[in-house]
């Protein structure tokens, strides 16, 4: 099967038909590479947050 | 980190710099209240001291700033490492008009088209003006023409425009962010010299965890009176007022929106902002949106700095008072909304003091307004002074002087405004620097011509942000109003009409002193004659400068090539017919098919 499939590519290759990424973004638009943004809490700081940083715990919420 | 202040060393000098403030503060209070003693105390005056206390450590903390920036910087060799980044160059343009808009775009992809960098450029327009958005169209279809920029080169247009500028490159982050390293944000009238772009690179490439760099725009191209003043302050004062934020900032520094680097993981990572709870003007998007996100990037564990040897970074003002009063609506709104944020969890306790700074500089207005009625009061209803308290006195008790101590605080709050901007002015004279400004004669002259004409405009500018901060806190919301970037000159009657309660303020005030405290009429004549001049004094400043040795800055002296080439480009297309490709061809190529 392997070698089945290099012999295609290798003819592939001959007859200079190998595959070439699909371009389908119109110029000038923006590129598909996205990000997370990620959604920052501006809660206020709670007395429990303080409290538990003072002893050493993590008070720190994540963001959500 | 480099560039800036660690360890007990910041913390000595912040300690330093709160304070110098707050003692200074203090001072003026005592002062006030031991003169308050010599003539009787009262509730007034009382209160007027402690007023007093907060307004003077405002003004102190300013002077602060400019002490602790005045001695000069170490030079820093700017790196010559190869680049590694890859960097997109934001434009967020929203109704702007497209001919200087896309020629500052035109100038920069042609400067930057040999630099040795992977660099894009992406225009994020929230335009809402249909006839604009297709202008905006045929002219990106022109810019696409550029050699060398067909695969670096994006236009996206949003219809819904979420969030405002924030909300527009929140957008692209969202959408694109991962294709590159980092972001260089800039505005729709900034411009920037490639070398600043390529040492802003390189110096994110050489910090890993900077995740934002601000470089701090000199203010250019202004012509009326009052653009050029500006412009002057900014070229003469900012950079040692910043110099003095920057010893002070740690790894917290400010973020100004625009004419910035950023990291696009770290942006990410910490930038998305919330929607405030309730109905705007404090619930709703974030308006001044760039301070909060700087506070979170410290917050994540990120550096946030400003370089004030950043050269080469360009920005316009305001050429108005009018124009600067509606910018400074919508920036008022913006910072009295931090209110809300000034309790986050989390925040670093310099960005929270930043936070609480930018809120107060809004508040300082009423401090003042509270302080001057608190006085005006105290002095109508005072008694007249009792010479013999005792029925069977032989000799008259006679009140004391305390003309000195009312003179000290008098002297002290105008030394506050106009030492550092004289302590820039020494240390200015003896450097290579002043010639940029026209000689040692000419920056002399300029400084001088700024202090008289921002204390005439002070007490305009303050009233206008009276205004703001009472509509706000009635609930009105500003809006978006886009920027008047022609600068056009402002008819009498116009002035009039946008300062006529000012006018009015100033001249019921000036009644009722004149009636009831006619010997505070002089103290109060500085505030309310320009306040009753106001429409003069904004239809006057909004002229075209009668000189332009006066107010001088080093750019106007060497325009910068990145200007000129910005300028001949906007005067060419604007001058004549330039070939666009037509609206069905605009609209039919891959511009139209673009999400939004």
């Amino acid at each position: 099967m392997g070698e089945t499939m290099t012999a295609m590519t290798m003819k592939l290759e001959d007859l200079h038909l190998r595959a070439e990424p699909v371009v389908s973004r119109p110029r000038g638009t923006l590129p598909d590479a996205p990000m997370t943004m990620q959604v920052q809490s501006l809660d206020p700081v709670r007395v429990g947050d303080v409290l538990r940083g003072l002893v050493g715990v993590s008070g720190r919420r994540a963001s959500s | 980190m480099r560039g800036a202040m660690e360890g007990p060393r910041l913390i000595a000098l912040r300690t330093f710099a709160v304070g110098f403030s707050l003692t200074l503060g203090v001072a003026a209070s005592f002062l006030y209240l031991q003169y308050s003693q010599a003539v009787g105390l009262t509730f007034w005056s009382a209160a007027s001291a402690v007023i007093l206390f907060f307004s003077t450590s405002w003004l102190a903390w300013g002077a602060t700033l400019a002490i602790v920036g005045l001695w000069p910087a170490k030079r820093r060799a700017w790196s010559t490492a190869p680049v590694r980044g890859s960097t997109v160059v934001l434009f967020p343009i929203c109704n702007e008009d497209p001919v200087p808009t896309f020629a500052r775009v035109a100038v920069m992809m042609r400067a930057l088209r040999d630099a040795p960098a992977d660099i894009s450029v992406a225009i994020l327009s929230d335009t809402r003006d249909p006839h604009g958005a297709r202008e905006e169209q045929r002219w990106f279809q022109r810019l696409l023409e550029e050699d060398g920029w067909q695969d670096r080169l994006f236009y996206r247009r949003r219809t819904v425009n979420e969030g405002r500028k924030a909300g527009n490159i929140a957008d692209f982050f969202r959408r694109s962010g991962a294709a590159f390293d980092y972001a260089l944000i800039l505005d729709a009238d900034s411009l920037m010299a490639p070398g600043t772009v390529l040492e802003m690179i390189r110096r994110m490439d050489a910090e890993p965890r900077l995740a934002l760099l601000q470089s701090l725009p000199s203010v250019v191209r202004a012509r009326s009176l009052f653009g050029r003043a500006m412009q002057f302050s900014s070229a003469f004062y900012s950079p040692t007022y910043t110099r003095g934020l920057a010893r002070l900032q740690g790894r917290s520094g400010p973020f100004w929106g625009h004419n910035a680097i950023v990291r696009n993981r770290a942006w990410a990572q910490c930038c998305g902002l919330p929607e405030l709870p309730g109905k705007a003007p404090f619930g709703g998007h974030i308006l001044s949106h760039d301070v909060i996100e700087g506070a979170l990037l410290a917050r994540g564990g990120w550096s946030v700095r400003v370089d004030t040897d950043l050269a080469g970074s360009y920005e316009e003002a305001p050429e108005s008072v009018l124009d600067h009063a509606k910018r400074d609506r919508r920036w008022c709104q913006g910072n009295l909304q931090h209110a809300r944020a000034l309790s986050a969890w989390g925040l670093l306790g310099w960005s929270r003091f930043m936070i609480f700074l930018g809120i107060f500089s809004y508040l300082a207005p009423l401090f003042w307004v509270a302080f001057m009625l608190c006085v005006g009061i105290d002095r109508a209803t005072d008694l007249p002074p009792v010479y013999f308290p005792d029925a069977h006195q032989i000799f008259p008790v006679f009140p004391i002087d305390a003309t000195t101590r009312t003179l000290s605080v008098a002297i002290g709050i105008i030394g506050l405004l106009i030492l550092p901007k004289l302590l820039i002015l020494a240390t200015t004279i003896p450097g290579r620097a002043v010639r940029g400004f026209g000689g040692a004669l000419n920056a002399t002259l300029s400084t001088l011509a700024d202090i008289v004409l921002s204390s005439l405009l002070a007490p305009v500018l303050m009233a206008f942000q009276f205004r703001g901060v009472m509509e706000v806190l009635s609930g009105r919301d500003s809006g978006w109003p886009a920027n008047n970037r022609a600068g056009t000159r402002v008819p009498l009657a116009e002035a009039y009409a946008a300062s006529r309660p000012i006018v009015w303020a100033g001249l019921v005030c000036g009644v009722l002193v004149w009636v009831f405290v006619p010997h505070l009429g002089i103290w109060l004549l500085p505030v309310l004659g320009p306040m009753t001049a106001a429409p003069l004094l904004v239809a006057w400043t909004s002229r075209s400068s009668a000189t332009t040795s006066l107010f001088r800055t080093p750019e106007e002296r060497d325009v910068p090539a990145i200007l000129t080439a910005h300028d001949a480009l906007a005067a060419d297309w604007g001058g004549r017919a330039v070939a666009l490709p037509s609206e069905a061809s605009a609209l039919t190529s891959g511009v139209r098919r673009l999400p939004v």
